[in-house]
Parts: structure tokens; C-alpha cells; sequence
């Protein structure tokens, strides 16, 4: 079959390391979506295609453009001139500004849905409140233990205690200097995630562990002014179903638990 | 009780999907519960905190999708099993009819279905643009459901189209019947031989529905967006479609929908209709609209009266507009609800969920309630007492679906409205249809009963009027949409234009109700 070729417009700065110049995603997909679609690359990792506008997940490639010459075929990918994008969320050098700046916009976040049902259980209340409790001691294991009960919590391709979970990273990436998952709570998590969650779910769980985000996810972290946060905020409140929902309600509660200031 | 377990290997949806598909089957007759999640090990701990973790859900792999039911019977609950591939099929992405699978493009579209001739593209619109303009390059006729095209993409789509003879519907074309398909936000009318053109969704609903009562039908009906009409589009779709209409010899007679089309537009657009050679109705709502006839053409001032025009054009009959179907009902509810009133409700609240029907209602309360006494956010001229907003605008969709969907913030406002002291009448309209929600009035039905109960504890009479947009095809059924409304305590008009009447009758003065009811406005 002939690979139908494509032009990234932008993508990850580690996928574009991971997948080197030229790559070819053999199909058929692996979930196809009305604006993405999920293939498997060579190396069994997950690479999601979508069409112009902010990078969805930190293993997402940009095309320009979307879907005109998407056939039902494999894809050769041409990455010249593509955008590479540091999607790496480090930690604030002035961690109380970055933690107000945070707060000030997360308050102004209106999501277009309510968080997934999956995490109103009662399951994903105690849950929370678990994870709250152990980033508020700073407890490694109880974390471990909390983040265990989320992990494929709830509804959608990935589930709402996924990107729930995805979230809290964030924000602990950003004012918490990476803990608990800069430390062995990582990989552990991450192997739990692994046959715990869907392969997307665990994907963006492995990214995140390893302080990758999505592009909205990543400026809303690190923004520098309150206009860039609000842009995110608003960009990452449309992604997916519910995603970008349960994701603001993830970093919410994190910077709760860590003595944010909230708006 | 017996509990069903579908389980589909590597099958995913999306969470609003998932939850949407578990609320739906939990109204299934004889279901208790239900749940719909990918087989995870959380999931299945809260599959089995509900009393739903069967032995084929605790088999499922995190990328399974688990439908779980549990119902009274075995066959109620095979039944809304049955129900949920019915809707997961609706919704997923790969088809497997005809050996087929889902195109992911247009042009692998056009290669299945060969002789297609019209792309319908709902994406959002920052891509809508590039989407249309490629199916007009392949020669496809276009509707753009999609909204948020600029004006400048617009004007050079439709100069595309024109170009090519293609007709380009829309941006934000909600409503449309082509070759006997209903297309978007469409009700269930019979085929016939009155074409439309309409820049207005609502507006174009409400026309079709009360043909249909009437017993006529619809040989084509293309919406052309809002903007269309407006000066610097100059109606080029709408001129379009009516050439395409005036050409269709299943079209014998044609109506034009509007608001508020700029004056250089509209008689331009008169021109046309009247070169065309058939009879015409047009309904271009506005303040400087005078109704009357010139040759072919009827010019009327509600949606109401387009629809009798044509039914009256249709059959060679004499017409006149009236205010309402039946005066003598009218005149006995008005009564009652005056009395019921108390003094300080003096104003109406109009609470719309279709844009085009709350334009209208403004335009026919303004000048029976005073000039200046309507506010709203339709650029009404007033900031008065009496309100009107179009719950469906854009100030009031950032972020949640159209009330035509979700009746959420309708609720909110309805509840606020019946909180104020002055409040005599609450107007609503109810848009049934496809695409439109399953139950749109038992959605707001109990947020009006406890809006009359709470006006009622205070004290003063509280009245709902409504009209319902609908035929009795419609999948949720105009009569029992119409009874919903009336046993939550509303009274029920056949149009909105005359919803719009009784409720200034109620509110106004009591020389608005004397002229209304005796004929004479």
C-alpha cells in the first residue's frame, strides 16, 4: 500500500526525538476520532494526529492540513519545518507568583462541561480527598496509593481519573519541583498505569510522570502573564469530552492541597 | 432483577458519549441501573460498588468497553442492551454497513458515494472555511452547519460557489429539506410543493411546521445563513436559491424567510421574487416591513402569516392575517388571567430558545406594549419593564450546549424571572424536531410549575404562555409535548406570533387585549 504523506506543523519536541526524520505510521489506526486519530508507531508507543491548532497531548503531531489528504492508508509523516515544542513543564523559579498567577486563572476557568460523572463517585471522592491529604503531608506512598485508586477512573477514551491525575501533575511539576514523581513514585505509577488504563490514558500518564504535557496544559502552567494563563485555560477547557474539565479539577485541587492562592 | 452484559474488545467512545449512553439507558422501561465504561480495574470497583460487576465485566481489559444493565426483566433488559448498540452505532466511528468503512475525508467520501452532490460540514469553524471550500472545488453544493466563519470567508465561499453554480448554506445553517431529507435541525413535515428560502433556522421551523398542519409540504427548503441577507453579502445564496426554486417544476410556490434583511437587500431580493413568475410569500421580518400584495407577491409581518399566506396562495383563497385562531378562547384566558394577575404584574418575560421566534415576539410586543418598554439583547429598543432574550446567543452558549439542547440555563432564568415582583407573564417557545432534545418541554415544564407555585406563595398570579414548534411526526410527538406544557399550567398557542399577542394582552394595557380580541389591531 502506498503511504498517503503528510505535513506536520507541529509536534513535540521529545516525539520528534523518539520518532527521528522520516517516520511512517503503519495502519490501520488504532482509535480514530471525528478531529484525531491514534496510530501505534514502530517503537509500540502511541503518536495521535490531529489537525491544526495547539499540540493535544505531548505524543500529538499537528497537520496542516487536516484530513484533505488523510486516506484509509498508512502515513508517511514529512516533519521539515514542522514547529518542535518544548512541552516540558518545569519548575517556577518564583514558585509563590507562578502559584498565584495559577490560581488567578484556574478560578477564572469555565469549562464547556462539567467533569466526568466517574469522578463524582463516591470512589473518586475519596479518592481525591486521599491524594489532596498525602500532596498536603507530602507523602510519597499515600500519594502512590490515591493516584492507584484514580488511574482508569470514569468515563472516555481516557478516563476522567486519568486526566484527573494528569492535571496534579501538572501542577506539581510546576510548584512542587516534580514530587512525588520525579522519585520512585513515578515509575511505580507508571507500571500500575500500565495495565490499569486504557493505552491513551497511560500514554498521557507516562508523558506526565515524566513532566510532558499537552501544549495548552504546558502554557497554562508556565505562563508568564495573566492573558497567555487565560488563553490556555480557555484552550485546554475545550479539549476533548471532558477531558480538559477533568484535568482543570485535577490542578485545582493540587494547588489547593499545596496552599495555592486561589482567586 | 436480572442483570445484561455487553462487552466490546477495543471499542472506545468519548466520556460525554459514555455518560450520555448510561443516561439513556437508565430510562429504558424496567431499568434500575446501567453503566457504560471501559473495562478498567477502577472501573470495575465502582461497577461493583452499583451492584453491576458481572462475570463478563470483571473479564474486560482496560481498553474494553463494558455496557452493563440491570433491569427488571431479562427482556427489558436485552431490550435496552439492544438500545445501546443502536445508539453506540450511531456514534461510531468505523462503519461497518455495506463492508464500508467510515471515511475520514472528503474526497475517499466522494469515492463511496459516487453522485453525491452536497457536503454537509459541521467542524468547528476555524476549519469550516477550508472544509467548504474544498467540497466546492469538487463541485459539491455545500451546507456549513458550522458557526464562528468570518464575514470576509463568507462573502468569498459564496463568490466561489456562484462561480460554480453550487449552492454554499450557510455559515451557521441549522435547518434545511433537500430532495425530501431533512437536514440539520429539521421536523418531520410531508413532501409538497412549497420551496423556501430561509435565512433564519427557527423562523424556517416554524413556517413548516404550520404548513404542515395545514396539510401542505415542502418540495425544497435552503437555509442561507443569517448574514446572507445582509448588506455586505447582499443575498447572493438567497437570489441563488430562488432561481434554483423558480426552475424546480415541484415548486409551485415560494416563501422567503428573513431578519432583519438590510432595505437595498430586500428589494432586491422582491425583485427577484417577482421575476420569477410564481407565487411568493415573503416573510423578512423587521420594524419597516408593511404588509400587503403587488402581483405575485404577499409580504407579511409574522411566520405565522407566511405559512397562511402560502396555504392560502396554495388553494386560491382570499386572505387576511388574524391575531388569533380562536378569539373566543382567547378572549375567555386573557380574562382569567388579567383577573389572576394582581396589580404589580404589569410585564413579560420572554425566555426563547430560537433566536429568529424571539425576534419576532419583540417585534410584536413593541408596539402594543409602548415603544421603548421591551429590552432584551436583540437590540430591542427599549431597556424597560417587558424583556425578551434569545437564550441561544452567543453571550449565552460560551461554554454550554444551545437551549435547544440543554435546558439549564432556561431553568435558571425562569426561576429568576418568576422571583420578580412584576412578572405577569413568562413566554417560551418549545422547538421540537430532529436534532432538537428528546423532551424539550418536560425539561422545563417543572421549572414553570414552580415558577407559577412560588408567584402563587407571593401572592399574584403567574402566567406561562407558550407556543410549540412541531408537527405530530416529530419524534417527540407535538400533542404530547403540547400536553406536558399544559399540565405544568401554560397556556398553549398554535404560533409563537400569537403566544407573543397574549401575552401583551395579559401584560398590557387593557386596550391591547380590547383591540386584539375584538379584531381591530
Amino acid at each position: 500500500m502506498i503511504a498517503t504523506r503528510l505535513r506536520a506543523r507541529a509536534l513535540g519536541a521529545g516525539l520528534a526525538a523518539r520518532l527521528g526524520p522520516a517516520p511512517c505510521l503503519a495502519g490501520p489506526p488504532r482509535s480514530v476520532f471525528s478531529r484525531a486519530i491514534n496510530f501505534e508507531a514502530a517503537d509500540g508507543g502511541l503518536v495521535t494526529l490531529h489537525g491544526p491548532g495547539p499540540l493535544a497531548a505531548p505524543f500529538a503531531i499537528a497537520l496542516s492540513p487536516w484530513g484533505d489528504d488523510l486516506a484509509d492508508a498508512d502515513v508517511a509523516l514529512d516533519l521539515d519545518g514542522a514547529r518542535r515544542v518544548d512541552l516540558t513543564i518545569r519548575p517556577a523559579r518564583h514558585g509563590q507568583v507562578a502559584r498565584a498567577r495559577l490560581g488567578a486563572a484556574l478560578a477564572e476557568a469555565r469549562p464547556a462541561r462539567d467533569p466526568a460523572a466517574g469522578l463524582s463517585s463516591p470512589r473518586a471522592d475519596g479518592a481525591r480527598a486521599a491524594l489532596a491529604r498525602a500532596i498536603r503531608r507530602r507523602d510519597a506512598d499515600d500519594f502512590l496509593d490515591a493516584a492507584r485508586a484514580l488511574v482508569g477512573l470514569g468515563e472516555g477514551l481516557t478516563p476522567a481519573g486519568d486526566d484527573y491525575l494528569v492535571g496534579t501533575l501538572a501542577v506539581l511539576h510546576r510548584l512542587a519541583s516534580g514530587w512525588p514523581a520525579s522519585g520512585v513514585t513515578g515509575p511505580a505509577l507508571d507500571a500500575y498505569a500500565g495495565h490499569a488504563t486504557t493505552v491513551v490514558g497511560a500514554t498521557f500518564l507516562r508523558h506526565a510522570i515524566a513532566g510532558q504535557f499537552s501544549e495548552p496544559l504546558r502554557d497554562l502552567a508556565m505562563a508568564q502573564s495573566p492573558a497567555v494563563a487565560r488563553a490556555a485555560v480557555a484552550s485546554l477547557a475545550r479539549m476533548g469530552a471532558t477531558s480538559g474539565a477533568d484535568t482543570l479539577a485535577g490542578m485545582r485541587e493540587a494547588l489547593d492541597a499545596l496552599g495555592g492562592v486561589r482567586g | 432483577m436480572t442483570m445484561r452484559t455487553t462487552l466490546k474488545r477495543s471499542y472506545y467512545q468519548d466520556s460525554v458519549a459514555l455518560m450520555g449512553l448510561a443516561r439513556e439507558l437508565r430510562t429504558g422501561a424496567g431499568v434500575r441501573e446501567a453503566a457504560a465504561l471501559m473495562g478498567t480495574p477502577a472501573n470495575q470497583t465502582l461497577m461493583a460498588d452499583a451492584g453491576l460487576l458481572t462475570e463478563e465485566a470483571r473479564a474486560a481489559g482496560p481498553n474494553d468497553l463494558v455496557i452493563v444493565v440491570r433491569a427488571d426483566s431479562a427482556a427489558e433488559a436485552d431490550t435496552a442492551l439492544a438500545r445501546a448498540e443502536l445508539l453506540l452505532t450511531a456514534r461510531r466511528t468505523r462503519v461497518e454497513a455495506a463492508g464500508r468503512r467510515r471515511p475520514r475525508t472528503l474526497d475517499s467520501a466522494v469515492r463511496q458515494l459516487g453522485g453525491a452532490n452536497l457536503a454537509l460540514i459541521s467542524v468547528p469553524g476555524a476549519f469550516a472555511a477550508a472544509e467548504a471550500r474544498k467540497a466546492l472545488r469538487r463541485g459539491l453544493h455545500v451546507m456549513l452547519f458550522s458557526d464562528n466563519v468570518t464575514l470576509g470567508d463568507e462573502i468569498a465561499l459564496k463568490r466561489l460557489a456562484a462561480e460554480r453554480g453550487l449552492l454554499l448554506m450557510g455559515p451557521d445553517c441549522g435547518t434545511a429539506y433537500l430532495g425530501g431529507v431533512p437536514l440539520g435541525f429539521a421536523n418531520a413535515v410531508p413532501r409538497g410543493r412549497v420551496g423556501l428560502v430561509a435565512a433564519s433556522g427557527t423562523g424556517l421551523q416554524q413556517v413548516v411546521t404550520l404548513l404542515a398542519a395545514a396539510g401542505e409540504g415542502v418540495s425544497q427548503a435552503v437555509g442561507v445563513g443569517g448574514r446572507d441577507m445582509s448588506e455586505p453579502v447582499g443575498a447572493s445564496m438567497t437570489l441563488a436559491a430562488l432561481d434554483a426554486l423558480g426552475a424546480d417544476p415541484a415548486t409551485e410556490l415560494i416563501v422567503v424567510v428573513g431578519k432583519p434583511p438590510a432595505r437595498a437587500v430586500r428589494a432586491k431580493v422582491e425583485e427577484r421574487l417577482h421575476a420569477l413568475g410564481k407565487p411568493a410569500v415573503a416573510a423578512m421580518l423587521g420594524r419597516e416591513v408593511a404588509p400587503g400584495t403587488s402581483g405575485a407577491l404577499t409580504t407579511v409581518a409574522t411566520l405565522e402569516d407566511a405559512a397562511a399566506a402560502a396555504v392560502a396562495g396554495r388553494r386560491g383563497r382570499e386572505w387576511a392575517p388574524r391575531a388569533f385562531s380562536d378569539p373566543a378562547a382567547a378572549r375567555h384566558r386573557v380574562k382569567a388571567f388579567r383577573a389572576a394577575r394582581g396589580p404589580a404584574g404589569v410585564a413579560v418575560r420572554g425566555l426563547y430558545a430560537g433566536g429568529t421566534l424571539a425576534y419576532e415576539a419583540l417585534l410584536i410586543l413593541e408596539p402594543l406594549l409602548g415603544a421603548g418598554s421591551v429590552g432584551g439583547n436583540l437590540g430591542g429598543h427599549g431597556g424597560g419593564s417587558h424583556r425578551v432574550l434569545d437564550l441561544g446567543a452567543d453571550e449565552f452558549t460560551v461554554g454550554r450546549a444551545h437551549p435547544m439542547l440543554d435546558a439549564a440555563l432556561r431553568i435558571e432564568e425562569i426561576a429568576s424571572a418568576a422571583k420578580e415582583p412584576d412578572t405577569a407573564v413568562l413566554l417560551v417557545d418549545v422547538v421540537l424536531g430532529h436534532g432538537a432534545a428528546p423532551d424539550p418541554a418536560g425539561d422545563i415544564a417543572p421549572a414553570l410549575e414552580a415558577a407559577r407555585r412560588h408567584a402563587q406563595a407571593h401572592g399574584r398570579g403567574l402566567a406561562v404562555v407558550a407556543s410549540v414548534v412541531g408537527t405530530a411526526a416529530d419524534p417527540q410527538g407535538l400533542a404530547a409535548q403540547t400536553a406536558r406544557l399544559e399540565a405544568a399550567g401554560a397556556w398553549v398557542l398554535p404560533s409563537n406570533a400569537q403566544a407573543a399577542r397574549a401575552a401583551a394582552c395579559i401584560a398590557g394595557e387593557p386596550r391591547v387585549a380590547e383591540a386584539l380580541l375584538s379584531g381591530d389591531a
